[in-house]
């Protein structure tokens, strides 16, 4: 919600980067969210150069999109999402360096680091879970 | 414009789409209020709540679908089967954010169909689907059967098994595990044929002014800094059964006492060190009150939903019993079969107390008061419509009739108290007696005027006419914040004017502040003159006589009983101050002076 009125200026539950899906169990939520990749695929597969890595982040250029959504099929966490209308794609850009998310998340479930190795992070995240530390 | 109302009927299963009119928006706002216009304009009040012409309506506040923290709460309005009276009710969860993105506010349910259905509400249109699978399916299946039948990304609204043998103390659940308890509303549903609603939105809502965003964040600056919701976070609701114990206000044994000995036992810390799995939270709201806790019983683990205060004390204190795991597998219980859980303890706790007295016999237990297996098997039996359950299912004032001793029954109206106790609050007492939909602890919150913020220990056990002025207040806040969809939690964040401009900011419609708290002294208004219509007056306006007869023997409040001589005083009082008659009737001038005629 924070995310799409951040973005655009309106509320919705689908033109929002990040999104949770449902786990089996009860209670069970995993939030996804692009991980600003280094090489990054999509900006490999784009034919037209609308994701280009720049700094921190890979960054969208709505003008630039000729909507073949290669880059919804490149990416292999599939964090990249088309609009409601399918008029561009959405993907997080982490609003600048400082996320709406964050800003309204009162738990810091959502926290703004900067971390080189997302696959080792997410598996130390995993282990420490598995061992009972809640995060 | 705002929003739109979908009638369904379920009879011929035909759906139409309405426009939302402004004039009723500015008069009764959403929610609650559009509810009870709509039921007063269209159900008559002297109807049998089981008939068909009776209607349920669902409603959403103006603020569901955006980010205004807590305001996706969906209210849902009928007359009820338990009290005769207008009910109003409503569940967290996130079915009101989506059926919001959907595009509707409002679902009128008309009509009564003779085989099962469920309905799917989407951006293009309702369907009506078959339900016959469903049937007989506990809340959190027939939530997850639901989605399989439409889409998983959809949240639900369903009824579990005491909805479906119409029990007047069945509710209806949100994410199926959500309770919109009070007032029997799932009964009414089961009759009508209609198992669950099933909403998915892909709309947005487009606000009509940028500023939106700044109110938001005023809200959530308070919400950020206040100690209030570091609390709820932290143990939810649960906290509070030390304040009141504490307080000498914690109904016992259906009634006999005030204060528990051994509350500790079900406190809210004991929740979080024993049984805690994580915290959950309803749609856009940041303050993640719900628990959801891990019980082993049997060799078996379950991960459930609750407790919350109102149920530690139903399962815990009002039956006796102390066994935290017992208090939370009961609450699990209640939500599988769809009852609420404030009415289903106490009127557990009703059965345990004749038994106690020798008005009934033939029950397998020896001492029933504080067996927790003796709690889990009625509320089974009653979940099943077996036996005595049968009689459960009905309410504690119907039950306590049925064996010939309804003053055993702790009720106002027929519904059961909430977890509030009257001798050692005595503001409370007063909101109970004229709540509009029989005892109830958002009709009138005086704890917090009384307990929580007080100096003076003592005061609450004071008969001071101020306090009817807070009640008087209190209740229509309360009436503005549930027409707004707004949680009783994070309203008192808002205040009216904040309020104003949220609603300026979002939907273009300017309902100056004044304006808005007329609106729910007009809609508590509204529905005493539906219940008067339907036949209520001063006499159903009271407590029940263990209330005033007997004194609390233990505790803070020990040898307090409500004098009824200052009950009928203070009755008089809040009469007088909300301008009705000596009988409760609404004077002409008031109802001139709140467009009512
Ligand atoms: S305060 Fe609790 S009940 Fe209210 S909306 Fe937030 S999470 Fe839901």
């Amino acid at each position: 919600m924070a995310c799409s009125f951040g973005r655009f200026g309106y509320f919705s539950a689908f033109d929002s980067a990040i999104r949770i899906v449902r786990g089996a169990m009860f209670f069970e939520y995993f939030p996804q969210v692009c991980t600003q990749c280094v090489d990054a695929f999509c900006a490999r597969a784009c034919p037209t150069g609308a994701f280009q890595r720049k700094g921190n982040i890979v960054d969208y250029n709505k003008l630039r999109c000729i909507l073949c959504r290669q880059c919804l099929l490149a990416c292999p966490w599939g964090f990249i999402y088309p609009d409601i209308d399918l008029q561009y794609m959405i993907k997080c850009d982490l609003c600048g360096g400082d996320p709406e998310c964050v800003r309204v998340c009162f738990n810091d479930a959502i926290e703004y680091v900067e971390v080189a190795d997302v696959s080792n992070t997410k598996y130390r995240g995993n282990v420490a879970r598995a061992k009972g530390e809640r995060k | 414009m705002i929003g739109k109302i979908l009638r369904v009927n379920l009879s011929d299963r035909t759906t139409k789409v309405e426009e939302i009119d402004e004039v009723a928006f500015k008069n009764f706002l959403l929610g609650r209020g559009i509810g009870d216009y709509i039921l007063y304009n269209e159900v008559k009040p002297e109807i049998d709540p089981f008939a068909p012409e009776n209607k349920v309506v669902v409603a959403l506040g103006p603020f569901a679908g955006t980010a205004i923290p807590g305001g996706a709460r969906v209210a849902m309005v009928s007359k009820s089967p338990l009290t005769g009276s207008i009910t109003s009710t409503n569940a967290g969860g996130h079915f009101g954010m989506e059926l919001a993105l959907a595009g509707y506010h409002v679902i009128v349910i008309e009509g009564e169909s003779k085989e099962p259905l469920a309905l799917f509400v989407r951006n293009e249109g309702a369907v009506f689907l078959d339900a016959s699978e469903l049937w007989g399916k506990s809340t959190s299946e027939s939530d997850e059967l639901l989605r399989n039948m439409t889409d998983s990304r959809c949240r639900t609204l369903v009824i579990g098994p005491a909805g479906e043998f119409r029990s007047r103390i069945a509710g209806v659940f949100a994410d199926g595990h959500r309770a919109a308890g009070r007032g029997g509303v799932g009964g009414v549903l089961g009759k009508k044929g209609l198992k669950g609603i099933a909403a998915l939105g892909k709309t947005h809502i487009v606000p009509e002014n940028k500023d939106v965003k700044e109110s938001i964040s005023k809200v959530y600056e308070c919400l950020r800094k206040s100690e209030g919701v570091k609390r709820f976070r932290n143990f939810g609701t649960t906290g509070n059964v030390r304040t009141i114990n504490n307080a000498g206000s914690f109904p016992t044994r259906n009634c006999r006492d005030s204060y528990m000995d051994g509350f500790e036992s079900i406190n809210g810390t004991e929740v979080n060190r024993q049984y805690l799995f994580r915290v959950g939270s309803c749609a856009q709201c940041p303050v993640s009150c719900n628990r959801v806790c891990k019980v082993e019983y049997e060799g078996k683990t379950y991960i459930v939903s609750g407790p919350e205060y109102e149920t530690l004390w139903a399962f815990g204190g009002a039956t006796g019993v102390s066994d935290l795991r017992y208090v939370i597998l009961a609450h699990h219980l209640a939500n599988e079969y769809g009852f609420d859980g404030i009415s289903l303890g106490a009127t557990v706790a009703c059965v345990m107390d004749l038994f106690e007295d020798g008005i009934l016999r033939n029950l397998p237990f020896e001492s029933p008061f504080g067996d927790g297996e003796a709690m889990l098997k009625l509320i089974h039996l009653a979940g099943r419509n077996e036996g005595i359950g049968s009689l459960i299912k009905e309410g504690s004032y119907r039950l306590a009739e049925f064996y010939g001793h309804p003053e055993y029954s702790m009720s106002v109206k027929k519904q059961e108290f909430p977890a509030y106790d009257p001798r050692g609050i005595k503001g409370m007492g007063i909101g109970y007696a004229t709540s509009t939909r029989g005892a109830c602890h958002l009709r009138g919150f005086n704890t917090s005027q009384e307990v929580y913020s007080a100096t003076d220990p003592a005061y609450r056990l004071k008969y001071s006419d101020e306090k009817m002025d807070f009640l008087i207040t209190n209740q229509n806040m309360r009436a503005v914040e549930d027409s707004l969809g707004i949680c009783a939690f994070v309203g008192g964040y808002y205040g009216l004017d904040l309020f104003s401009e949220i609603i300026y900011n979002l939907w273009g419609i300017f309902v100056p502040s004044e304006e808005l708290y007329k609106c729910g002294e007009r809609v508590w208004n509204l529905e005493t003159l539906y219940n008067r219509k339907a036949g209520f007056g001063r006499k159903d306006d009271t407590l029940p006589n263990r209330i005033f007869e007997l004194p609390a023997s233990t505790g803070p409040s020990r040898g307090e009983a409500y004098d009824r001589n200052e009950f009928e005083r203070l009755l008089s009082v809040y009469y007088r101050k909300r301008g009705w008659d000596e009988e409760g009737n609404i004077l002409p001038s008031t109802l001139e002076r709140l467009g009512l005629q």
